[in-house]
């Protein structure tokens, strides 16, 4: 946990990891995060020149999904990179220090990287009794969130916890659980959902930050774009069956074995923003999908208290259109008179088109024109 | 060879029959709507078209030198329009075969009637073929122009 002064690139020379393979990493960070292959020398630069960002990463309640999630990063590789380019200096999971000397170090940060640290916060403060259900070195976890976050660049919510409450804020929610935009109110937050998100995505979203110095461009729910524009059933994979009203009925019956949709068997696919069914899951491998269970919707506000994992979506009207209205794949809004229409068709084509060509420049050089 | 005329019209009597056998009862089924087919045609060596239903509308293609039939069911592939690259995935339909698809729009609640609904896949398909000039960028070097690449200017200007 060293100071947020070396470069990423002086500690990845130290590892004795050469300038090709540092190279090579920018071009699949710039690819992962859907950028073309210019970002990936912005990208080099940055890394080159620019200090570590100090991080602090804060745990509430919550069951560690998330840095378990964060560590398998397939790519980047977190052993070599992510750990490296920022300066983790607290963890409480995976840290070195403990006691007195940990707490140490979150004042210590606070004073000396004023307005320059980023705080992840994993998990959510719980307000009842003023905040005892979570104590967190001998005070509520809440006001050390708050003092945190006063002095941070950036907060980054990980997983469901933090942006939206999840399973300890679900229905009647006895500690009064919220997630932490209802109390750190004076920051950008990211909120990276998912229970856990996928690890490519978080350690894509640490990575933009850090090299760009900025926030990826948010949605109107505070997520990044880049990941969160398209719904698990526009790139599902099984998707030609959907279309074709080819559905399981039963568990293990033969729609089941041939791969057909699990909408009737309660997938929240079409309700759902995520990358799983683009990214997937394992250093991307598969995702529940296709492994034969319908999405559970974990990414989604609320997903608890939305009925059962294997209830079939009914509502999709209210919640599809409502729900969320910024997207810029689709189109959310009622179309109704005839130029909003025409524009909504333009807007869709326009922003598939554009994100299939930034995606297809890096590609196209390995795999040529058609992937997959 | 299959004209987009037969195409779309096999298209739309095999989405018409899948409607009313499996997907009239379901939630997800906007009654407003019909199965319609729209501006189907071809272009370098692929017809392409929007399909509408009450529960998708999809870009639909199907490349005249028989290389769908080698895909393989749930893959992927993209294909280039004039306005850029769009990613397909590739089903099996009884009937028609192999089918490529790209989800512009599912479900289908934000169109309120049919008009609506063709409107929009006429809007889209227009630009898909002759895209509207975006508004011009400031400095716009091309990957690998020569002048530029001479120039040292291969990359973006700093920040």
């Amino acid at each position: 946990m060293g100071a947020g002064t070396e470069t990423f690139y002086d500690v990845i020379r130290r590892q004795g990891i050469t300038r090709r393979s540092f190279h090579k990493f920018c071009s699949l960070t710039a690819t992962s995060l859907g950028l073309g292959p210019l970002a990936a020398t912005n990208i080099a630069n940055a890394l080159e020149t620019k200090p570590r960002v100090p991080v602090i990463w804060m745990h509430g309640l919550e069951c560690t999904c998330c840095s378990e999630s964060f560590i398998r990063s397939a790519h980047p590789l977190v052993k070599d990179a992510v750990l490296s380019m920022i300066s983790l200096d607290y963890d409480d999971t995976i840290m070195a220090a403990a006691g007195h000397q940990a707490e140490a170090i979150l004042e210590e940060t606070r004073a000396k990287y004023k307005g320059q640290y980023i705080l992840a916060v994993e998990g959510n403060p719980p307000l009842n009794e003023d905040g005892m259900y979570c104590i967190d070195g001998g005070k509520p976890f809440v006001e050390k969130l708050k003092l945190m976050a006063d002095d941070a660049m950036a907060v980054i919510a990980w997983g469901a916890c933090a942006s939206w409450g999840c399973v300890q804020a679900a229905k009647p929610n006895p500690t009064q659980a919220v997630p932490i935009d209802k109390v750190i109110t004076n920051k950008p937050i990211i909120k990276v959902p998912g229970c856990p998100p996928i690890a490519e995505v978080m350690t894509g979203v640490v990575t933009f930050v850090t090299t760009f110095g900025k926030l990826p461009e948010l949605d109107r729910q505070g997520r990044p774009k880049m990941f969160y524009s398209q719904r698990i059933h526009d790139k599902c994979y099984r998707r030609p069956h959907f279309d074709a009203g080819q559905f399981v009925e039963e568990w293990d019956d033969d729609a089941a074995r041939k791969g057909y949709c699990l909408y009737k068997m309660g997938c929240k696919g079409p309700t759902t923003y995520n990358a799983c069914s683009t990214v997937r899951w394992n250093g991307g491998v598969s995702f529940p999908i296709q492994s034969g269970h319908g999405c559970i919707g974990c990414s989604e506000d609320g997903f608890w208290d939305q009925g059962g994992f294997y209830d079939r979506l009914t509502t999709i009207k209210q919640f599809g259109v409502e729900a969320n209205a910024d997207k810029i794949g689709q189109t959310a809004a009622v179309v109704v008179g005839g130029a909003i229409v025409a524009h909504a068709g333009v807007t869709v084509v326009r922003n598939m088109a554009r994100r299939s060509k930034e995606n297809s420049t890096d590609n196209s050089r390995s795999n040529g024109k058609s992937a997959g | 060879m299959t004209s987009a005329i037969e195409y779309a019209a096999a298209l739309e009597a095999l989405y018409r029959r899948i409607g009313e056998r499996s997907m009239h009862d379901l939630p997800i089924y906007n009654e407003a709507l019909a199965v319609e087919a729209v501006g189907f045609d071809a272009h370098d060596d692929a017809i392409s078209g929007i399909l509408i239903t009450p529960w998708f509308m999809n870009l639909m293609l199907l490349p005249l030198d028989g290389s769908l039939a080698a895909r393989a069911l749930g893959s992927s592939f993209s294909h280039g329009f004039p306005v850029g690259m769009f990613d397909f995935t590739v089903g099996d339909i009884e009937g028609v075969g192999r089918i490529a698809s790209c989800s512009l729009f599912s479900p289908m609640f934000e169109f309120a009637d049919m008009a609506a609904a063709r409107a929009t896949a006429a809007a889209a398909m227009a630009e898909i073929r002759n895209p509207e000039p975006e508004q011009p960028k400031t400095r716009v070097v091309a990957a690998l122009d020569r002048r530029s690449f001479l120039r040292g200017a291969l990359t973006e200007p700093r920040p």
